[in-house]
């Protein structure tokens, strides 16, 4: 039987190969990059939710289960220049770092991942680029990584930090109207990381709609606020401003129904996901709708 | 307004910049009353200070404070709400942006109805939280509204909240022909130990209750016995309000009491006193068969009803007490009593059973009449006895010593007089004897 190819060798491609190894298919992965594992291994991610298990350790999990097995054909730094035929017969052309090869393939998993949000991005929200303690979740992972969050203005320890929700997300201006579905746990997760870091800094988060699913809900956003004291506050920032060597966060309280401006340390923008520059292509390649 | 009133309601403005409006606004003697009258102050939130919420959530019992997460179910049922500006939802966020509870008026408001914890999906459990509260601002020695404070002194010293003493607690008694024996001066054997209360004992129209249930026990027949001046108050109001020490006081007392007596059921007058030798009493080693005395004669029920010759022909509503619904968990015994009454025309309020409204008697507000009347427009009694007439009742049933006097008193100060009966469910079963 013909393979099955899999662009992308992040974790979603990597469990692909897994589960079709498992019932007895090959499966050819192809990924950019030199190195497997995909976001959470190139953006530097800290740990997992819910169990805080280490980023590299769970990926490693993934990338030994299809290394040196037999019916995965592992290919780095390659990626997929065209294709011809429908499935079953597929004849797709990748590119290797120097050849290019046609690969005869049964059927193709898309499997190329997202992008974080840019903040600065079209409305330069939240002042991303002119605040050096505004910071994205993305950057607070590399942080975390190193055990060590501290204020990038001026490397100290913060005392009053706060997360945005839906930065990049649920917005029409911005033209992604989708809820990126993970950002509710992941800032929870990381102001967990925060309150055991730092135990006497005070977290908040701001959001419009707590969405947590799943686990998120009583093992990541419950155990946030019950065991960790992290605080949740309903109405999302409008804008952020500079007071002194502090930022400052001007938005509504709305079960209070007030109006509030509250210097932080750090501002941390829960930035949401948009299509890779690789789904797209892909996405035109293979005829796939987004 | 007292001068705790005074500070209270200072320190709360200071705390809270929201802008002010007055209904009636009189500026240097000219009435400058009108919608343009409103004077705003800053309203910005310009901190949140979280630490009135960690200080709270730290004390052993209040924990469940920090779980708050806005679903605002508990503002729908608080009838503190109801009649204010007082909930749980309300106190978490007060306390997320400064609120030190332990010197607020926010401490005294909750009658531990336990309407929210009914319906709180998170579990936040003001009938811990607040008696914890409470308890350490005592300790640390913070202001007590006046009228409670005098509750706890009376009862300290004189073993009931009326500071009377314990001599006049069988005077109610005395006037009766039926016989009712007082176990602490000639002790014997007795089938039902009756735990009698204060308000039974000391109030007026407790008096009536207490001497209709002396004769009902004695028409059914029961073996019957009191402790006599021996019996204290049961103190369960007392916890709720913050002296966990005077509810040991008199748990102790009283267990001492029953302890030295020979009887098979304690029966209770009151709810509050249910609640308390039912739950608290266990974990002080006094364990007993208690029941609350409509429990105790509906499971009578066959007998009782060929004694109720005289027909009771009136339009009859029914107020469920916190401590025996909510708390306990009885709804059916109340009314298995009246529905068995000849002649009677019974149907429900709005809010009924679990969802039943507080009189504003619990944890403490039996105490706290004037201080809440700095902070809510009507009485939840007022509240309450207003719906009975709106149903269109002509007498309201209650089972729950407390709730005769404060309903009275509503049914006076709404103006309602000779338009609605307060009684207690012993008193009509009495009449149709």
């Amino acid at each position: 039987m013909k393979p099955v190819l899999i662009v992308g060798g992040g974790p979603a491609g990597l469990e692909a190969a897994r589960g079709l190894a498992d019932i007895g298919y090959n499966s050819i992965i192809v990924e950019k990059n030199d190195f497997l594992g995909g976001k959470p291994i190139e953006e530097h991610y800290s740990v997992l939710t819910p169990d805080q298990t280490d980023a590299e350790t769970a990926m490693k999990v993934k990338i030994d289960a299809v290394t040196g097995n037999d019916l995965v054909d592992i290919r780095t730094n390659t990626t997929v220049l065209a294709t011809d035929g429908d499935a079953p017969n597929m004849m797709v052309t990748l590119k290797g770092k120097v050849d290019e090869e046609v690969v005869e393939v049964g059927s193709v998993i898309v499997a190329t991942g997202f992008d974080h949000f840019d903040p600065g991005k079209e409305t330069q929200m939240y002042g991303y680029y002119e605040y050096d303690d505004v910071i994205t979740l993305v950057d607070a992972e590399k942080m975390f990584k190193d055990k060590n969050f501290v204020r990038p203005s001026n490397g100290e320890k913060p005392k009053q930090v706060c997360f945005i929700q839906c930065v990049g997300s649920r917005d029409r201006q911005i033209g992604n109207q989708w809820c990126s579905k993970v950002c509710c746990g992941v800032a929870s997760q990381q102001a967990i990381e925060i309150r055991e870091l730092i135990p006497d800094c005070r977290v908040f988060v701001f959001y419009i709609d707590l969405r947590a699913y799943g686990f998120w809900e009583d093992d990541v956003y419950w155990k946030a606020q019950e065991q960790h004291k992290v605080n949740f506050v309903r109405g999302i920032v409008t804008e952020i401003t500079q007071r002194g060597d502090q930022v400052v966060v001007k938005g509504e309280d709305t079960t209070l129904g007030r109006p509030m401006e509250i210097p932080m340390d750090v501002v941390v923008l829960s930035v949401g996901m948009e299509p890779s520059e690789g789904t797209k292509a892909m996405a035109e390649m293979f005829k796939l709708p987004l | 307004m007292s001068q705790f009133h005074k500070t209270m309601m200072r320190k709360e403005k200071e705390k809270d910049q929201s802008f002010v409006q007055k209904e009636n606004a009189i500026v240097d003697g000219i009435d400058i009353s009108g919608h343009w009258n409103r004077m705003y102050e800053p309203r910005e939130l310009t901190s949140y200070d979280t630490s009135g919420l960690d200080a709270l959530r730290d004390i052993p019992g209040a924990e469940s404070i920090g779980w708050c997460y806005q679903c605002a179910q508990c503002i729908g049922v608080c009838p503190v709400d109801n009649v204010g500006d007082y909930g749980p939802r309300k106190i978490f966020r007060k306390l997320q942006t400064g609120l030190n509870i332990l010197d607020s008026a926010d401490l005294w408001q909750c009658t531990t109805c336990m309407n929210c914890l009914r319906v709180c999906p998170k579990e936040v459990d003001m009938i811990k939280i607040m008696p914890a509260a409470r308890e350490k601002a005592i300790l640390d020695g913070n202001e007590v509204p006046a009228e409670l404070q005098e509750m706890f002194q009376n009862t300290a010293e004189y073993g009931n909240p009326m500071g009377e003493s314990a001599r006049k607690r069988t005077k109610w008694a005395k006037k009766l022909d039926v016989d009712v024996r007082d176990l602490s001066k000639n002790p014997e054997a007795v089938d039902v130990l009756w735990f009698v209360g204060d308000y039974y004992a000391y109030h007026g129209r407790g008096n009536d209750a207490a001497s209709a249930m002396a004769r009902v026990f004695s028409r059914l027949g029961v073996d019957f016995g009191t402790l006599g001046a021996e019996e204290k108050c049961d103190g369960d109001s007392q916890r709720l309000a913050g002296e966990k020490g005077l509810f040991e006081m008199m748990a102790e007392h009283n267990i001492e009491q029953f302890n030295s007596q020979e009887f098979n059921k304690l029966v209770v007058s009151g709810p509050h006193a249910y609640n308390a030798i039912k739950n608290e009493y266990p974990k002080m080693g006094g364990t007993y068969n208690v029941e609350h005395y409509t429990q105790f004669l509906s499971a009578m029920i066959d007998k009782l009803k060929p004694l109720m010759v005289n027909s009771f022909d009136k339009k009859v509503t029914f107020h469920d007490p916190c401590y025996l619904g909510r708390h306990n968990g009885e709804y059916d015994a109340p009314r298995a009593l009246l529905n068995a009454v000849p002649g009677i025309e019974f149907g429900e309020m709005f809010r009924c059973k679990e969802q039943g409204y507080c009189c504003g008697g619990g944890g403490g507000g039996m105490w706290l009449d004037g201080f809440m009347s700095d902070n809510i427009n009507e009485r939840l009694s007022e509240n309450r006895v207003k719906e009975a007439i709106a149903v269109g009742a002509e007498v309201l049933a209650v089972c729950c010593p407390y709730e005769v006097s404060r309903f009275e008193d509503a049914v006076k100060s709404t103006g309602n007089e000779g338009k609605l009966e307060v009684l207690d469910i012993i008193e009509i079963i009495d009449r149709c004897m």
